[in-house]
């Protein structure tokens, strides 16, 4: 709670005094963010536009990457989706995890690395069986971290709204980020989901400052949005999370 | 908790109430999961290895599930039911058989039989719309599943029990697109029971709905 504050504290210091004063965002506004995770869906809530920031840090990584996965067709070729599975998971060889990570940023996502990672990996299993080389292995790994973040986000809105007991190995996962809160885990279960489904730009913001802890000049610079539209969008992402957690507590 | 869904206010909800007194939900998830279930064959590892292995077995489910809401959209001829999609379905179903073969997946009879007829068969011969959905929501409840299983269940006839399955759905904090088709089925519905003024009082949520207003 201490912490909660001071980061409340913080965020008030560095937003501006009119972004108090703003409108509040249409509750239904990302109402479809999270869509059915299968082909079907065609509107990926996380599409990274190709000329942001961190789109443009990622690229001259992407040869290195690339010659790492050369050898994908040995991975990912002629088994079953188990075998493939236990290759991935045996050092993984092409660098999902660190995928996982990138994309997690870049999304601003408040979700458990590990539980992304084993998702993303049970998804290239399955469907390497599919794959022939188009598109390229980087765009097709990233397409299927996409696919199990959104795959993930929406099976915790679904436990959350069926309200039956979590599975214990999933609750888990919130037991860290909930510790520096003072939340129960149960409740920043609800606090992730609730965060995880706000429009990008506030969870982009929310997360350049209070988690990255960038002053609002590099969070400006970092997004390409103006110092005042970054504290505005945090603000938002602020008060929707303190007002969720006050309901909590009630 | 979830801000951004769409929760029904007290005068819908008493309204739902009302319907799902009329006939409780058409779904027994017990008894459906009898019949319909997939499950992991022998899994030898350590711990990391059996989580990564419950995680495949759930984007199994998972895929099944979109491919029998598929399959029932296809019967139903909501989905394009041309000659490319219904075989680009069946080739997928193929997939998915070999993938539970040969991942040793033990899935029931009736799952594997469904399957069967919907990768060997045209698409006239596959289950009905109705068993395919709900085939699907045994195998993952979710609000695409709901969805259609309630669609299903009306365009079948099968009017109290789509009745109760979009009441059902309802109840529950439903995206707004989900939202709108799902009352738009339930006004249908009660119209078609002849309850006129409870589909009049539905009608002027949808309206409420639509202006952006409380539901």
């Amino acid at each position: 709670m201490v912490r909660k504050d001071a980061q409340r504290n913080a965020l008030q210091q560095a937003v501006p005094a009119v972004a108090a004063s703003q409108p509040e965002r249409a509750p239904e506004a990302s109402a479809e963010a999270v869509c059915e995770s299968t082909p079907e869906l065609a509107t990926l809530d996380a599409a990274q536009p190709s000329d942001s920031p961190q789109a443009a840090d990622a690229a001259p990584q992407r040869p290195a990457a690339r010659a790492s996965h050369a050898h994908w067709r040995q991975i990912l070729s002629g088994a079953s989706p188990r075998e493939v599975l236990a290759r991935l998971m045996s050092g993984d060889p092409l660098r999902i995890r660190s995928l996982v990570a990138r994309k997690l940023t870049e999304r601003a996502y408040l979700c458990d690395a590990d539980r992304v990672f084993m998702r993303s990996i049970a998804r290239v299993s399955r469907f390497a069986v599919r794959y022939r080389g188009q598109p390229e292995i980087d765009d097709w790994l990233g397409s299927a971290v996409d696919e199990a973040l959104l795959d993930l986000l929406r099976d915790d809105l679904e436990a959350e709204r069926a309200g039956g007991a979590p599975d214990p190995g999933e609750i888990a996962a919130f037991v860290d980020f909930a510790r520096p809160l003072g939340l129960e885990p149960l409740a920043m279960r609800g606090v992730c989901n609730a965060f995880n489904h706000l429009p990008e730009l506030e969870r982009r913001a929310f997360h350049a400052l209070l988690i990255e802890g960038l002053t609002l000049d590099a969070a400006s610079r970092a997004s390409g949005q103006s110092a005042t539209d970054v504290a505005r969008a945090a603000r938002r992402a602020l008060d929707t999370l303190l007002a969720l957690h006050e309901d909590t507590r009630r | 908790m979830i801000t951004q869904a769409v929760r029904p206010n007290s005068r819908l909800r008493e309204l739902l109430r009302d319907v799902l007194r009329d006939r409780p939900s058409a779904i027994d998830p017990r008894a459906l999961a009898r019949r319909i279930h997939i499950e992991r064959g022998d899994c030898a590892g350590d711990a990391a290895t059996r989580v990564a292995e419950r995680e495949l077995l759930r984007v199994h489910r998972t895929e099944i599930a979109y491919l029998l809401r598929g399959a029932a959209g296809l019967r139903r001829e909501v989905l394009d039911p041309s000659a490319l999609s219904s075989a680009a379905w069946r080739a997928c179903m193929f997939e998915q058989l070999d993938c539970i073969a040969l991942d040793g997946l033990r899935a029931s009879d009736e799952l594997i039989r469904t399957l069967e007829r919907c990768a060997h068969g045209a698409v006239e011969t596959w289950p009905s719309a109705v068993e395919l959905a709900r085939a699907s929501l045994a195998l993952h409840d979710v609000e695409a599943g709901r969805v259609a299983l309630a669609e299903a269940l009306l365009a079948a006839n099968w009017t109290r029990e789509a009745a109760s399955s979009f009441a059902s759905a309802l109840a529950r904090p439903v995206h707004g697109a989900n939202f709108a088709r799902l009352l738009d089925g339930l006004i249908e519905a009660q119209r078609r029971l002849g309850h006129g003024v409870r589909a009049q009082r539905l009608a002027e949520c949808a309206a409420s709905f639509e202006r952006g207003g409380a539901v």
